[in-house]
């Protein structure tokens, strides 16, 4: 009898038990392949292609429009306000939240969290039942002559709504599983607690919250929904680039539409490959 | 020494937690109390009424029913794509996990003339469809589309990281003791997975729900037959009927907490029955 | 320094980690809080630190209140179980950290900064790995730069949380050496938890038992292996053979069985405890007690045996020298040569 001879039958056994037929496993890489093109791939295509269906100076040239520029700027405004409050309140509520037990916590991290579940559109109604002509404020905001919805204020608190976990939801996780102790031994050895904050924690967090800023930005630069019901689409005004984007489009200026919307696309596609540089750093396998 | 007796060794709690609630209430809690106070200033008449109006009902019943069979579809289809991204190589795999995130980070109106523009009928692929006589763009079939655009990622990235995690050596035990693939998937595996599952397909029911952006483009909105509730909300606002954009909302709201508070639920249940070692 | 700390109590939720703790700690002393986990010693070394707060009583530095100052206040210095280095910062920030943070006043240059982490890296004699980062380094390497860490502040107190806990047996025991070396050479009021016996006995001067949250007794290490205050101390301290015991007027009964041993206060039922080293082994009418050798190991100076006292199912395991070989099947009698006896709680 020759020894190696049951191997064969052996490792067929096993494969056969361990993984799936080739033909399955053909088939179900070829499906979800074929989904992810066809669903998700295709539309981004797109979006480059009709952009610069015309052409690279007609893109430009869309671009440079006072609309367009308007709506960048806008935008820009917005996003830097609301990530900066978000950035700021985002490390004092992780701060509060993970670093210290306190009866309710789970309670207060799932309102954290509550406008993730909230629908774009109500976000926006909100403001709107609060500041609008007949919200609980708005006779005395016209009274006193103050805007807020139907102008930028508005479009930043809509934003500011839409946006509010993203910084919390990407420290907490984080400062937990850092523990105390650090903190601990700086306050041991004399340090006062803002020195503890910036020179201790800060620097172990820093990675979490430029993944927290990142994606907050994102969301910020791109929200449609809430901002729609609370800009009023005052042209040159109050339009942010998903909204000209959606102004362009329903005057069949396509081009012009793609044209902005590559820009939100390009944004898109940058923070995700940050995120993915950031995930790398964030791993807790490769320190 | 009363006093020792409540002081915490970090510093800074109270501040922190006081901004922290501050802060909290005036961006979330007070404008969603707003629409809390406006639901009660309707009597329950109103409100029944507003609701049980047809083009209401029918709005709701969009998002809902549509919602629903997108969130299936997101299942399955999700269930096949987290198959193939964690279980098999081929090439392009890495970058075809990267592109599931896609939805998530694509602002919502750059979705939806994308979405429209390729189904429409002289698109890439509205085209080719509409030969075989399916009209896409400007039908419910559209908002479903749109809305399995936007739900893919929640399945996927809730059930991927729990199929990683299993241990390889769960299936080696298992076809040790003699059970076939099927078996071994049927048996050990999907209902490891079961929890994860439901909580992807409950997150990709309450974003379509609640989507706007990548719908609204693709719908067509004809009242009554492809309006979504969002869009209601937008239109009785812009006609100022707060009511009744408020009772919609109400609605809509509800059925959120309700999916978080299920998705709650299944967690802590797959939790007390999978006590890691 | 001299610590003293006054009926501490302290509650998580209803779980009492300490339940009226005293205790008094000389100037210059090296003491060990031994306990099982849960026993408190770890709450009690935070609460001295001043990184918890007790629920009631006092801790006192040479005679001041210490609960009136925060752990920033206190001069003290604590090695963190798991070290706590700041991962972001190389050793030598690691170590200068302390200096650096001082009120602007009182800092000290960045040369004499520079010289003192020098000196106390020197002193761990780890000057050559100044500008790795702690993720670079051995368990044994990191213990010690946070030991270097905690004295840069020149503490007036040094506490230290399972300091050898994390580390290999082979570091271990080269690092006890090495901290009573240290302790002799900077003389500073030293306080360490440990679970482990020989660890508290080899290296403290004096030693702290705990259990639930209470100090069952304090004493060297000579005098809490030889003199154990209670049953706990005798059953955690060295490895003891604890056979039930019934005590009436005098007479100590296994079973139906009268040994010939003294029973102290012990009334009723209660253990007897011996180390099994102080176990007579004899011919069989010598002792009180008789059984039969099941199992003999022999290693070093000793032979271990496995011996089944007759008329009672106790199999006890005793350690005798080898001059008087043993093997399986021998009927043989033991008779306690030192034992305690404490009543059965």
């Amino acid at each position: 009898m020759s020894a190696p001879l049951p191997l064969s039958p052996l490792r067929s056994a096993s494969s056969s038990t361990l993984t799936e037929p080739r033909w399955i496993r053909g088939t179900i890489i070829a499906l979800a392949v074929l989904f992810l093109i066809l669903l998700i791939v295709l539309p981004l295509v797109l979006v480059f292609s009709q952009a610069f269906s015309r052409g690279f100076a007609a893109y430009l040239r869309a671009l440079v429009e006072p609309e367009a520029q308007a709506a960048i700027r806008l935008t820009i405004l917005v996003a830097g306000i609301s990530v900066g409050l978000n950035l700021v309140f985002g490390l004092i509520a992780a701060w509060a939240i993970a670093k210290f037990d306190f009866p309710g916590k789970t309670m207060l991290i799932s309102l954290v969290d509550l406008p993730f579940s909230v629908s774009p559109v109500i976000s926006g109604l909100v403001f709107v039942l609060l500041f609008g002509g007949q919200g609980y404020f708005g006779p005395w905001l016209q009274s006193h002559d103050i805007q807020i919805l139907f102008a930028t204020p508005g479009i930043v608190l809509a934003t500011t709504f839409v946006t509010f976990p993203f910084v919390v939801r990407a420290l907490i996780p984080l400062m937990q599983e850092q523990g105390t102790s650090e903190e601990e031994a700086a306050i041991s050895l004399g340090a006062s607690g803002l020195a503890t904050f910036f020179r201790v924690t800060l620097p172990n967090i820093k990675w979490g919250v430029l993944y927290g800023v990142l994606l907050c930005n994102a969301r910020a630069m791109g929200e449609f929904g809430a901002v729609a019901v609370v800009s009023g689409h005052i042209r040159g005004e109050t339009n942010t680039m998903p909204l000209l984007v959606e102004i362009l489009y329903n005057e069949y200026q396509f081009m012009a539409a793609f044209a902005v919307a590559s820009l939100l696309a390009l944004l898109a596609l940058i923070t995700l490959a940050a995120k993915a540089i950031l995930e790398r750093h964030l791993d807790p396998n490769i320190d | 020494m009363s006093a020792a007796k409540h002081r915490r060794t970090l510093p800074g709690f109270g501040l922190t937690m006081g901004l922290t609630l501050t802060w909290l209430s005036i961006i979330v809690l007070i404008p969603l109390a707003g629409l809390v106070l406006k639901t009660f200033e309707l009597s329950f008449d109103q409100f029944w009424t507003i609701i049980t109006s047809r083009r209401t009902l029918n709005a709701l019943k969009t998002s809902f029913g549509l919602a629903f069979l997108a969130a299936s579809v997101n299942l399955i289809a999700g269930m096949i794509i987290v198959w193939a991204l964690t279980r098999y190589r081929f090439p392009g795999r890495r970058i075809f996990d990267a592109i599931v995130d896609i939805p998530f980070a694509l602002p919502t109106a750059v979705a939806g003339v994308a979405l429209t523009s390729l189904f429409a009928q002289n698109g890439w692929l509205g085209a080719p469809l509409a030969e075989l006589g399916i009209k896409v763009a400007f039908t419910p079939i559209g908002i479903f589309v749109a809305m399995v655009f936007i739900g893919i990622p929640f399945v996927v990235r809730t059930v991927q990281p729990v199929l990683q995690d299993i241990d390889r050596e769960i299936e080696e035990v298992s076809a040790c003791l003699g059970a076939n693939r099927w078996q071994t998937i049927w048996r050990v595996l999907l209902p490891s997975l079961l929890p994860a599952m439901l909580t992807g397909f409950a997150l990709a029911f309450a974003r379509a729900v609640g989507e706007y952006g990548s719908v609204i483009f693709i719908a067509g909105n004809l009242p009554n037959i492809s309006e979504i509730a969002p869009l209601l909300i937008v239109i009785r606002l812009s006609e100022f009927r707060y009511a009744d954009a408020t009772a919609i909302a109400v609605v809509m709201l509800l059925t959120s907490f309700l999916v978080i508070f299920a998705i709650n639920r299944i967690q802590r249940w797959s939790q007390s029955r999978m006590v890691r070692p | 320094m001299a610590i003293e700390v006054k009926n501490i109590v302290k509650k998580f939720g209803s779980f009492a980690a300490l339940d009226g703790v005293d205790l008094k700690v000389a100037d210059g002393e090296l003491l060990a809080l031994l306990g099982p986990s849960g026993s408190g010693k770890t709450t009690l070394l935070r609460i001295i630190a001043g990184l918890d707060w007790p629920d009631a009583g006092e801790v006192k530095f040479d005679g001041q209140d210490a609960l009136a100052r925060g752990a920033g206040e206190r001069n003290v210095g604590f090695v963190f179980q798991h070290y706590a280095l700041f991962r972001h910062m190389s050793v030598f920030e690691n170590v200068a950290f302390g200096l650096r943070v001082q009120p602007r006043k009182i800092r000290k240059t960045e040369a004499q900064i520079r010289a003192r982490v020098k000196e106390l890296l020197d002193l761990v004699q780890l000057d050559w790995l100044a500008e790795r980062y702690p993720s670079q380094l051995s368990g044994g390497q990191r213990q010690r730069i946070a030991l270097a860490r905690a004295l840069a502040i020149e503490p007036r107190i040094l506490l230290l949380d399972e300091p050898f806990g994390a580390l290999d047996a082979k570091v271990r025991k080269e690092l006890r050496q090495w901290l009573r070396t240290l302790h002799e050479e900077i003389h500073v009021t030293s306080i360490f938890v440990t679970h482990d016996q020989e660890e508290a006995l080899e290296v403290a001067n004096r030693v702290v038992v705990m259990d639930k949250g209470k100090i069952e007794q304090i004493g060297t290490p000579g005098d809490v292996y030889d003199n154990p205050a209670s049953a706990f101390v005798h059953g955690f301290i060295g490895e003891s053979i604890v056979l039930p015991v019934d005590v009436q007027g005098g007479q100590v009964k296994l079973g139906h069985k009268l040994l010939n041993v003294e029973a102290g206060n012990a009334v009723g039922p209660s253990n007897l405890f011996v180390r099994r080293h102080d176990m007579q082994i004899g011919a069989v009418g010598e002792g009180s007690l008789e059984g039969t050798v099941r199992r003999v190991r022999t290693f070093g100076p000793i032979q271990r045996a496995d011996i089944a006292l007759s008329g009672n199912d106790t199999l006890v395991e005793i350690d005798a020298p080898r001059d008087r070989p043993l093997t399986a099947g021998d009927a043989v009698s033991l008779q306690p040569r030192r034992y305690r006896i404490f009543a059965a709680s």
